[in-house]
């Protein structure tokens, strides 16, 4: 439904992305305070296929990627009270949570709890009211400095975000030395964090 | 305050996952100690964000909603399995080790199980329990002797020293609890531990099988390879 009205505003991917993070942020906010599953079902639309389809990307036959991305959302709902608005999007917290699924069913990086380390933020916290809007924008940024990153760069970072590759096995993948895989992934960074720094 | 931190193509690896265990531990501490590294993560998991926006959907299967309640009914019914603690690690232990690390080895460096590898040089293997074995790494503590001076030795592409208590000095420069020595093949370095105390690190080797690693680089000439 929302998918709807959001195709007709023919925006940049900045506000187009800024919209999907308002609308996700309300869904998730209904699950978290009233256990609200019309809101879990419209996220299901939403992250449901790309979900999967990350899965897919990932490797997955169709049937485990659809199990994966159910699951995946059993979690949002059961996590859903401790999403933090000021740590990220819903995009990027959902991101992570079916990566850390994914990661626990390679039995890889298994023992680290990604996910905790918000637990040590508290210190380093902004007193900024705004931040919440800052963070939605900070999305929309990103997204469009990922869109527009060099070819070679935006290569490196699919394969390794998407496909699930390790620097060694895009370096294999694609006939180039593991120093210049790296240095890909820093110059991808460096546009990364510089399109956030005049917010 | 952190120094010396992360290099972007590794923390790149640990936020897509694809970092091997041993790696992933030693980021992960090191994220525990660095608020700096933890702000240029979100950047980095936003754009997995941003990448899981624009990725090529895939169609649900017919009645995949009806699917996903009933799973959330099942979750619901089965006792607390599902329910999340709101913080499931101790916050900042206090102890020696962060929390990534003590959940391995426990949190009393006294109680590890120090081998003596060579004069002043302690070891000690962490064992990872991957089903993967020989995508998990090496990871080990190593403890260096108060005013130790190591063998000049280079690197392989992908090791980090992270220092958890004491210091050390060498060509890059002052090394302290947290910083992380996460750096290029060609950095030839010859660290000092510092006069005052002994220096633990967690050093963390990406090739399971490459014997030219650190350890024995470091230990040629104790044990006379």
């Amino acid at each position: 439904m929302f998918e709807a009205v959001l195709a007709m505003k023919a925006g940049s991917t900045t506000s187009r992305q800024a919209d999907v993070g308002e609308v996700m942020c309300d869904l998730l906010t209904r699950v978290a305070e009233h256990q609200d599953r019309s809101a879990f079902t419209q996220l299901f639309e939403h992250f449901g296929p790309r979900l999967k389809g990350f899965m897919m990307k990932r490797g997955l036959e169709s049937e485990q990627a659809e199990d994966m991305a159910q699951e995946t959302m059993i979690k949002v709902w059961h996590k859903a009270r401790l999403f933090n608005a000021e740590r990220g999007s819903v995009s990027t917290w959902v991101f992570t949570i079916a990566r850390n699924l994914h990661v626990d069913a390679m039995r890889r990086q298994s023992i680290v709890k990604f996910t905790d380390l918000a637990d040590f933020d508290e210190e380093c916290e902004d007193p900024v009211s705004d931040e919440q809007v800052i963070q939605r924008e900070e999305a929309g940024l990103v997204a469009e400095a990922v869109a527009k990153l060099p070819a070679e760069q935006k290569e490196i970072i699919e394969l390794a975000f998407m496909r699930d590759l390790s620097q060694t096995e895009i370096s294999e993948r694609l006939g180039v030395p593991l120093g210049t895989v790296k240095s890909r992934m820093r110059l991808a960074y460096q546009k990364l964090s510089k399109s956030l720094e005049d917010l | 305050m952190v120094k010396h931190h992360l290099d972007d193509a590794t923390l790149m690896s640990f936020a897509s996952g694809t970092a091997n265990t041993a790696i992933a531990v030693a980021v992960s501490a090191h994220l525990e100690m660095c608020p700096t590294c933890r702000e240029r993560l979100k950047t980095i998991e936003a754009a997995g964000g941003a990448m899981l926006e624009s990725v090529e959907t895939s169609a649900l299967s017919q009645g995949s909603v009806n699917d996903l309640l009933e799973m959330l009914d099942a979750s619901l019914r089965a006792p607390q399995a599902q329910k999340p603690k709101a913080i499931s690690i101790p916050k900042k232990s206090g102890g020696l080790f962060p929390s990534s690390v003590a959940g391995l080895v426990g949190d009393d460096p006294e109680k590890v199980a120090w081998k003596k590898v060579g004069a002043g040089v302690s070891l000690h293997r962490i064992s990872l329990d991957d089903k993967n074995s020989d995508e998990q790494g090496r990871l080990f503590l190593m403890k260096i002797e108060a005013g130790r001076k190591m063998p000049e030795h280079g690197h392989g592409a992908n090791e980090l020293t992270l220092v958890l208590s004491g210091a050390y000095s060498d060509e890059v420069g002052t090394f302290r609890r947290g910083d992380v020595a996460d750096l290029d093949p060609e950095t030839e370095h010859q660290p000092v531990v510092h006069d005052d105390a002994s220096c633990i690190c967690l050093v963390a080797i990406e090739e399971p099988t490459r014997f030219k690693g650190i350890i024995p680089r470091l230990m040629q000439p104790y044990i006379g390879l």
